[in-house]
């Protein structure tokens, strides 16, 4: 009994802490603070995204901290509750889960902050504003590509990315409005391998134990490409199957450049956290009225327009 | 000593167990199915678009000669008049019509050829590949904040192509013969930076054959 009581104290003195000091950091007339919570850190793609929203919104004037949620919506909701408590003022949001994390959104709006996201999509109309890659436009764009490619016949695997983001299925089924309608092009397996490198090796190199006769291998981010494409070298095969990636990574931009990898979506991760990070900027000075969803055009990189791109954007 | 082991046991059990409830393994089809989706009806909104937004505004695009003749001298104007976008970037729509003559029957397209007072011009209209927003946002009818889900306003983009493979491509393949006549409107995308007329190719809605004797703006 003492010793729950104890406890007990211990927590309560523990809250109080908590709270003080966050209401300590609130202090009058100091910079405004946003919150730059992504999905994870352990994609370079997401880390250009993440920085971009940090350094835009630095240069606007506020107080910017980073939260990497290691693609777990647990985590994420626990940043949440750190910004609510934390007096923050705007989240620039990478989700985890469009389902899983509409909660933390709600929970943010209603406790009067605002929240930008970026690139990904919840599945709520809650978020101030959504500024999303289309997917959906790039991987069609990608797969007439890849039939065109393929001369409309041919074997290939496709690696999806973590199976609870909208990203994964609007690619994926932006990528099959296309491939579908060729009955010869047969997909022989498609596994996910969560947009990470190593475990896209791995997949790939299970896959190829049954499946060496295919012919290319959609990838759902260029990360899983580069795996894919680890996978088929050391099997020795990386000459007769084409790899397809999706996001524009300086990595891939360069395989295409000299032709390991037939092509890839570029997105444009800097235009995302730059209009998310304005965007926020707005709110803070009382602009309330944002489009619901912004999308961002995705563009199609391959050998003949290589040149007009680098990492992550456009050649100036 | 027996204790020590009872305790070991334990702990070896509850680590098991907190890292047997961490994992949890999905079926993928479940998750593809609990992706679909299931309550918009993208087929009809796509004809109820058809019939009363597309087709009887036509006759509001552009002719195409001027458009050629605006990109060559003044492509940013013409992309900032007459273009359409959703959101931010390079990629733009125009909606477009012309007559021409038909010059080549290719494996994915039709070569037509565009009589303008000074010059010709060939333009490619798809026969095989119709796929993308061109149509849905080339018109600019249709508007994203009206969906929940941006996969339901895509589902939207598939069923208009749907509609151009079983309303348009029939009659344009039909009478695609190398010296036939023909009155066409359709959908093109084009990007700002790197305008390709050359390996550009127009997403048909409405084609005409026979010296253009029906046009659509005389449907009412």
């Amino acid at each position: 009994m003492i010793c729950n009581n104890k406890l007990f104290i211990f927590l309560l003195l523990l809250l109080a802490v908590n709270f003080t000091g966050c209401e300590g950091k609130q202090e009058e007339g100091s910079k405004k603070k946003v919150a730059v919570v992504v999905s994870t850190l352990n994609n370079p793609w997401f880390v250009v995204l993440a920085e971009t929203a940090a350094e835009e919104a630095r240069q606007l004037g506020y107080e910017v901290n980073i939260f990497d949620s290691q693609n777990n919506t647990a985590v994420e909701s626990e940043h949440f509750e750190n910004a609510i408590v934390g007096g923050y003022d705007a989240i620039l949001f990478n989700p985890t889960d469009a389902e899983g994390s509409v909660s933390n959104v709600v929970k943010a709006v209603d406790s009067g902050l605002a929240v930008f996201t970026m690139d990904r999509e919840v599945n709520s109309n809650r978020a101030t504003s959504q500024i999303l890659s289309d997917n959906y436009a790039g991987t069609v764009s990608l797969g007439k590509y890849f039939v065109d490619q393929l001369n409309k016949k041919g074997k290939y695997v496709e690696l999806l990315g973590l199976v609870g983001d909208n990203n994964t299925w609007n690619r994926s089924e932006g990528f099959h409005s296309v491939v579908d309608y060729y009955p010869d092009l047969v997909m022989v397996a498609q596994q996910s391998a969560d947009f990470d490198r190593n475990k896209a090796m791995q997949v790939m190199e299970s896959i190829l134990q049954v499946h060496k006769d295919i012919d290319a291998v959609f990838c759902g981010n260029d990360a899983m490409a580069m795996g894919a494409y680890q996978a088929l070298k050391a099997a020795g095969l990386e000459q007769q199957v084409k790899v397809f990636g999706f996001d524009g990574a300086d990595n891939v931009i360069q395989a295409i450049e000299d032709g390991r990898i037939a092509a890839t979506a570029m997105q444009f991760p800097k235009v995302m956290a730059k209009t998310a990070a304005i965007l926020a900027d707005k709110y803070m000075n009382g602009e309330r009225e944002f489009i619901q969803k912004l999308p961002v055009d995705v563009e199609l990189v391959h050998p003949g327009n290589v040149d007009h791109y680098t990492a992550y954007g456009k050649k100036k | 000593m027996r204790l020590k082991k009872i305790k070991k046991i334990l702990i070896a059990t509850f680590i098991l167990i907190a890292f047997i409830s961490s994992i949890s393994v999905q079926n993928l089809d479940e998750v593809k199915a609990r992706a679909a989706h299931s309550e918009f009806d993208a087929a009809s909104y796509a004809q109820e678009f058809w019939e009363n937004k597309l087709i009887p505004n036509l006759s509001e695009t552009m002719e195409i000669n001027r458009l050629l003749e605006l990109l060559r001298e003044d492509p940013e104007k013409a992309f900032a008049d007459h273009s359409k976008a959703l959101g931010i970037g390079n990629i733009r729509y125009f909606m477009i019509k012309g007559e021409g003559q038909v010059a080549h029957i290719g494996e994915n397209n039709i070569t037509v050829v565009i009589h303008s007072d000074s010059s010709e011009k060939n333009i490619k209209i798809a026969t095989e590949y119709i796929f993308g927003n061109a149509v849905r946002d080339a018109s600019g009818k249709i508007d994203l904040q009206e969906f929940e889900q941006t996969m339901d306003f895509n589902m939207v983009s598939a069923e208009i192509n749907k509609l151009v493979r079983q309303n348009v491509l029939p009659t344009l393949k039909e009478g695609a013969e190398v010296g036939n006549k023909l009155y066409f409107v359709g959908a093109m995308e084009l990007n700002r930076e790197q305008v390709n007329l050359e390996n550009t190719e127009i997403i048909p809605v409405f084609v005409e054959f026979q010296q253009y004797k029906r046009k659509p703006s005389d449907e009412g």
